[in-house]
């Protein structure tokens, strides 16, 4: 079944949004999911599997904060690796913006 | 489905992993649900909306088993990362069972070149030890053709490996990502 050309776009860009909101600052699965989910309608349960990738990849690492009264929660933070991943997908993503800007352009 | 369910299902999904890595990832979910109903979630709309465990429990392990032939690279870890891979849903088995059939066959016909070199490398080297008439010959003929079949057996497992990483590059630009409704628009 062929893919609507959003969610090809999507796919292509999460790691990137991922690497971007923790590069402000540490976070949690469920809150990785809520922000992603209200701006660019983020899959539920798939941020796992795409986190542990990242941590496999070296670009985030995760710690345990004692929480009051439950389960240890599990925080991702950005790493060295993570941020110079983030700078060349960002410049990427700016050229190809760029690109299909400027060919979209044509038709005005 | 609940909570419990999703989680069993999830789980079930997993045998096969440590034990360490299920607990893991089932925590990961667990707190998921702990926030989800925080947020005034119900247990059922969370279950729906994660989709099916199964096919959550193929990526994961997957990815774990891929992982694991990362970091420790040998003929086990290679076949439990190649089947797990290939039994994702990402990877359309119709254009690779082709694929698989040719492979596998060049690897049989490599194989058994490699096995007639080897043999007959070793048949002629052992002519040095019975002795007997000019034997040097053969005997270095044997030491070049098991050399070949080493080298050619290095190859051959450079290029699997290079196979399963072109494979597991496939795969993981091809999880499912995203919402499982979204997938079947």
């Amino acid at each position: 079944m062929p893919e609507s050309i959003q969610i090809q776009l999507k796919k292509g860009v999460l790691e990137m949004c991922v690497l971007t909101l923790l590069a402000r600052g540490d976070s949690y699965g469920y809150e990785l999911f809520s922000k992603l989910m209200a701006q660019i309608g983020m899959g539920e349960g798939t941020i796992y599997p795409l986190m542990r990738r990242m941590q496999n990849e070296g670009l985030v690492a995760t710690y345990l904060v004692e929480s009051t009264g439950g389960a240890p929660r599990k925080y991702y933070k950005i790493t060295e690796q993570g941020r110079g991943t983030l700078v060349a997908q960002r410049a990427e993503w700016k050229d190809f913006r760029a690109s299909v800007d400027s060919i979209l352009g044509e038709d005005r | 489905m609940m909570r419990g369910e999703f989680l069993e299902g999830l789980r079930r999904g997993l045998r096969g992993l440590p034990q360490s890595e299920i607990d893991d990832i089932i925590s990961d979910y667990e707190a998921h649900f702990t926030d989800a109903m925080e947020a005034g979630r119900s247990e059922a709309e969370i279950a729906a909306s994660l989709g099916s465990p199964s096919h959550l429990a193929n990526e994961l392990g997957a990815e774990a088993r891929l992982q694991r032939w990362e970091t420790s690279r040998n003929p086990h870890t290679f076949l439990r990362a190649g089947a797990a891979v290939i039994g994702l849903q990402a990877i359309n088995i119709f254009i690779l069972l082709p694929v698989l059939a040719f492979l596998i066959f060049c690897a049989g016909v490599a194989a058994y070149v490699l096995y007639l070199a080897g043999g007959t490398g070793l048949h002629l080297l052992s002519g040095l030890l019975s002795g007997g008439g000019n034997v040097m010959l053969p005997a270095l003929l044997g030491a070049g053709m098991i050399c070949g079949v080493v080298g050619m057996g290095a190859l051959l497992a450079l290029l699997l490996d290079a196979g399963l990483r072109q494979l597991a590059r496939y795969a993981r630009l091809n999880y499912r990502l995203l919402k499982p409704s979204d997938e079947d628009e």
